[in-house]
């Protein structure tokens, strides 16, 4: 008996209004203009702050930093492009100083027990220090703004690195240790062939995280430090008590936030190949 | 036909490439001070108590036994991936001192390096255990691995492509590529549907037939064993798990499965072996209550 | 009598006729007056040069430098003793008679080391007409003080931070650390308005976020000088809140120049000092005029600033809002942020800073000992820089102008209207009144010793700096550069004060800094803390 389907099967097509990415995107629409509707009603109506801006002066001096990114006044007012540069810049160094310290430590006490449970204590006691702890005792030592704020950014942006590099390390699947055994593999090869690869998508997992609170880190690192970066705009602008000016910083930060998280996801899972970390 | 498991006459008398004298192994509780003060100190393990068994060369071996009962420990210890607590094992008449390459693995779960391709990953092999071999070489012999398998096509796809029959299939060509002597399965069709199940029984009779070699295979399937070895182990329930009988499995090869139960002694190794199972099942459960 | 006439750069011959000039210029020249200026710019830098350049181009004949010796040599030698500030070292006497033998035309050497002056002296001079022998002489005297002074400024060389007047500078390129207050005003116009640059320096002005980053910058030795309240180079010497790291205040940045601002909420409800009681005060700093003006205010009021009020740093941005949203309940901060305050209207001006003592310093310029010592002829010219730009900042006039170029975002990025405000001293003060009142920021680079007198006294007084520590004279003597100031100041035409001290008049007492215990004494005594 002939089953007689509703719909051609092979060329079956959803309705627009049923297609769930577009619901997401109507959804997130509206929730954004209500939010900036409630915002812009609230701070001509008085209900926040004097200083809190309308949501449309807001939006305002927004675009006008986006739309004019490289300006350059001089070392002190320079466009925001510029200053995300910088930081970029020292986010990019202290995290790469702290990637090169974090990947091989976490490699070898993954490989050791014994080491692992011997810096445990250390990486306990370090791993939950703010950053903002770190900074006069980087300036003590250092002597030097940027090297303070690349030694900060590198200190609280190592831990999860770390953390990530000797978990993946240490729980690389036995069959696949096994496997390399039986075939008489050394113990350079099953580093180097499997312990690694194995643990690669870990690594990346704790680089992801890691970059992100690097990024967190130079933002605040920069309003205590001073000179330029994003950081510094923003303490620049709270000077002038320019809200609005702090709001885009936080719009901007964001944004490249969001880059560099999907930056490292991509590679997470490229080297996943099919497995869920 | 049960033979006891000193003497064995149906096949002629070679090399004994496997002998297990006496084996035991315990795996060790908790039992340091710190244990026993918080009250959760465990006793040792006794997986294996008393194992004697020897293998003859080109000897396909079934091991059959209820769950638990330590079957994969022997395996390991056969592949030198584990030591006996007690007891002696030989291969070829040296005493075995960890796991090497004239011992093929084939894993339950297949044990294939993801990040790897097929080609990779059964040339990872190669390139372990001849490390000097030139690259060219290296790639020929994965090829002749990959058709014997019947996967080539499959060259450049990585595990996570592939449907669990054709990554058993890739353990098999990875544990045959370094021409091993003996060859260890641990259920290795155990997680595969009976389609896929009863065509890799096929290759794998194939394959033994074209490069003979001792095979070791733990199996929960009675036709399986009945349809693939040459001597069926049964053992006993865990722990202490010992070695009931091994039962010599006369028919002549090829052998077609539609057409096993007409071998002699089919029926009655069979229900030998159901009897068996179903009794030390019990057992466990009942021990379990 | 041989006097110079100035037409030398344009090669041609002058006439020397003794007493007889044509009347263009006042000098005698025909050329403009402006071509002095021009002309010293092209001098040679050291007298000597200059003399020699002189004597080969025949402007001296040999009897003019006879003359001119006898002349000089017995009366001169009377001015040096008098004049010669720095000592009475053989080697200097005869370093200065040689030279003026030498020239015969003294006021060419001065032109040489003074610049513009010695044409303005010149040019007086010759107006008369007829020279007096005496008159000239006297002239002469004068002028062989200063460059005898000047000579034992060249041998002394970082006796007091003071390098070669016109000596190679060690470097030109400075990063000065500021914070966006209108108390760094002269270290900031400097800047847009090309003082820096007229004494040879490239200045790049780092905006430092915090008084606690800019001590932490000092100590580490990061930048060349700082922008920095005037107690800071007192307790980072002497180690108080910090690890001691000799620090020395070059001069003073600013005069007056704060307020006491109080919340709206307290609008009416505050008159005098007793009123505080319970507030929550912000200041900038711990060791500022801000908190010891304050602690000074509330202390004739009979409160306790430790007991009966809460008196924290914060800063001053985080100020103006926590007025805004009612935290603190009043301030004593540096401007513009109490204009500020008014401008946001989260605050009115209770009292301006300099009624609690008229001419109070505020902020500073300063440096390490160790950068000074390291540079001395740079740390002379920036300083110089800095007086002179305070010079300028202190004439009423120029103030707008001031507003104009400091308010931008890299220097105050403050609203322009605010700055133009404190600086012109025509403000709002919030209670509904417009006020003006002139001196409510003012520029006087001088550093009274008495300013680090009154400063230790407080911090004895309230118990920041033990008073075994408190040596007042070795604190003002060591750390404040007064001479160097002074003497700089009279390079750029300014007319500091001679003395060290003074009696300063304060709104509620009189500070002699010659009997500083007793004062404090006296104020414990008077007011219980």
């Amino acid at each position: 008996m002939a089953v007689s389907s509703k719909s051609n099967l092979s060329s079956e097509s959803v309705s627009w209004y049923q297609d769930q990415n577009l619901q997401a995107t109507l959804i997130f629409i509206t929730s954004l203009v209500v939010i900036l509707g409630i915002w812009e009603l609230g701070a001509r109506l008085g209900f926040f702050a004097e200083l809190m801006p309308t949501a449309s002066a807001t939006l305002v001096a927004l675009w006008g930093w986006i739309s004019n990114p490289f300006y350059d006044y001089g070392p002190n007012d320079k466009g925001i492009g510029w200053q995300l540069v910088v930081s970029l810049r020292r986010v990019i160094l202290g995290f790469t100083i702290s990637s090169l310290i974090a990947i091989p430590l976490g490699v070898y006490i993954g490989l050791s027990k014994v080491l692992s449970k011997a810096i445990d204590p250390y990486v306990q006691l370090l791993k939950p220090v703010s950053p903002l702890a770190w900074l006069p005792l980087g300036l003590g030592l250092l002597k030097n703004s940027e090297a303070t704020a690349l030694f900060v950014i590198a200190i609280t942006s190592l831990w999860p690195t770390l953390i990530n590099t000797k978990f993946g390390v240490s729980n690389v699947d036995p069959n696949y240790l096994d496997v390399a055994r039986s075939l008489g593999a050394s113990r350079w090869r099953i580093v180097w062939k499997v312990v690694l690869p194995s643990a690669a998508p870990n690594i990346i997992a704790g680089l992801r995280i890691s970059i992100g609170i690097a990024w967190l880190v130079i933002v605040a690192a920069e309003m205590l430090i001073g000179g330029t970066g994003i950081g510094y705009f923003v303490w620049n602008e709270w000077n002038n008590l320019s809200i609005t000016s702090i709001i885009t910083a936080i719009v901007v930060v964001g944004m490249v936030g969001i880059v560099l998280d999907r930056f490292f996801a991509f590679w997470q899972d490229l080297v996943s190949f099919g497995r869920k970390v | 036909m049960t033979i006891s498991s000193e003497t064995h006459t149906a096949l002629p008398a070679t090399t004994t490439p496997v002998i297990l004298e006496n084996v035991q192994k315990i795996f060790p509780g908790k039992q340091n001070w710190i244990d026993r003060r918080l009250k959760r100190s465990t006793l040792g393990f006794i997986a294996l108590e008393g194992i004697n068994l020897q293998i003859q060369s080109n000897t396909f071996v079934s091991i059959i036994g209820p769950s638990g009962c330590g079957k994969s420990t022997l395996l390991n210890i056969v592949a030198g991936l584990s030591l006996p607590t007690s007891g002696s094992v030989f291969i070829n008449g040296e005493p075995i001192r960890g796991p090497g390459p004239d011992r093929g693995i084939v894993f339950q779960n297949y044990a294939l390096m993801p990040w790897m391709t097929v080609s990779d990953n059964i040339r990872f092999a190669v390139e372990t255990v001849h490390p000097r071999m030139p690259l060219s070489n290296q790639r020929k012999l994965v090829q002749r691995y990959i058709n014997l398998v019947g996967l080539d096509g499959a060259e450049r796809k990585h595990p996570h492509e592939l449907s669990g029959g054709m990554k058993q299939r890739v353990g098999l060509a990875r544990a045959l590529v370094i021409d091993p002597q003996i060859l260890l399965m641990d259920e290795p069709f155990g997680a595969l549907d009976a389609l896929t199940r009863s065509y890799l029984q096929d290759e794998i009779q194939r394959i033994w037939q074209e490069e003979l070699k001792t095979v070791i295979m733990i199996t929960h399937s009675i036709e399986e064993a009945l349809l693939l070895s040459d001597q069926i182990v049964m053992m006993s329930r865990g722990p202490a798990a010992r070695i009931v009988s091994i039962l010599d499995v006369p028919f002549p090869r090829p052998r077609h499965r539609d057409e096993l139960d007409q071998y002699p002694h089919y029926h009655s190794l069979k229900a030998e072996m159901e009897h068996h199972l179903v009794q030390e099942a019990r057992a466990v459960e009942e021990s379990r209550i | 009598m041989v006097v110079l006439s100035p037409n030398l750069s344009s090669g041609i011959s002058p006439q020397i006729n003794n007493f007889q000039f044509q009347l263009n210029c006042p000098c005698g020249g025909d050329h403009l007056p402006q071509d002095h200026w021009s002309c010293m710019e092209d001098m040679p830098q050291t007298p000597a040069e200059l003399i020699d350049d002189l004597v080969k181009m025949g402007l001296y004949t040999s009897e003019s430098v006879d003359h001119a010796r006898q002349l000089a040599q017995a009366e001169l030698l009377d001015s040096l003793f008098l004049d010669n500030v720095a000592g009475s070292d053989p080697l200097k006497r005869q370093l200065c008679q040689e030279l003026i033998q030498e020239a015969g035309g003294l006021d060419a050497a001065l032109a040489a080391a003074f610049g513009p002056q010695a044409t303005e002296f010149l040019g007086t001079t010759m107006q008369r007409g007829t020279f007096s022998r005496k008159q000239f002489l006297k002239q002469i005297s004068v002028a062989a003080g200063l460059l005898a002074f000047g000579i034992s400024t060249q041998a002394t060389e970082t006796a007091h931070g003071q390098g070669k007047p016109g000596g190679p500078l060690e470097k030109t390129k400075l990063r000065i650390g500021f914070i966006p207050i209108t108390c760094a005003t002269p270290i900031l116009m400097s800047k847009p308005l090309g003082f820096y640059q007229k004494y040879g320096l490239d200045v790049e002005l780092v905006k430092m976020p915090s008084w606690a980053a800019i001590r932490d910058s000092a100590i580490a030795g990061e930048l060349d000088a700082y922008h920095m309240l005037s107690p800071m180079p007192i307790s980072i010497s002497l180690g108080l809140g910090s690890t001691t790291f000799p620090i020395r205040l070059a001069s003073i940045e600013n005069i007056n120049g704060q307020a006491i601002t109080v919340a709206n909420k307290h609008k009416g409800k505050v008159k005098g000092p007793a009123d505080f009681k319970g507030f929550r005060i912000g200041v900038p700093f711990p060791y500022s005029m801000h908190n010891l003006l304050i602690r000074y205010y509330l202390a004739t009021g009979g409160l306790n600033p430790d007991k009966d009020v809460r008196i924290t740093p914060v800063p001053p941005p985080d100020s103006v809002a926590k007025l805004s949203i009612g935290e603190l309940d009043a301030m004593l901060m540096p401007d513009p942020f109490n204009q500020r305050a008014v401008f946001e209207k989260a605050g009115f001006i209770h009292m301006l800073s300099k009624e609690l003592w008229t001419g109070h310093p505020c902020c500073a310029f300063a440096a390490s000992k160790k950068w000074i010592d390291a540079h001395p002829n740079t740390f002379r010219a920036v300083n110089k820089a800095i007086i002179d730009g305070c010079g300028f900042s202190r004439n009423l006039v120029n103030r707008p102008r001031i507003a104009k170029a400091i308010a931008p975002r890299q220097f105050l990025n403050q609203p322009e209207a605010v700055v133009t405000a404190v600086l012109t001293g025509q403000f709002e003060d919030g209670l509904g009144n417009t006020r003006k009142d002139t001196n409510r920021i003012d520029f006087d680079p001088y550093p009274w010793q008495s300013f680090a007198y009154w400063i230790s006294s407080q911090m004895v007084r309230w118990n920041f700096l033990p008073s075994q520590r408190a040596r007042y004279q070795e604190i003002a003597d060591q750390i404040f550069l007064t001479d160097a100031a002074r003497a700089l100041a009279k390079e750029v035409k300014q007319t500091p004060p001679n003395q060290d001290l003074r009696v300063e008049k304060l709104k509620f007492d009189t500070f002699d800094p010659k009997n500083a215990t007793a004062y404090i004494k006296a104020q414990k005594t008077k007011y219980g803390v």
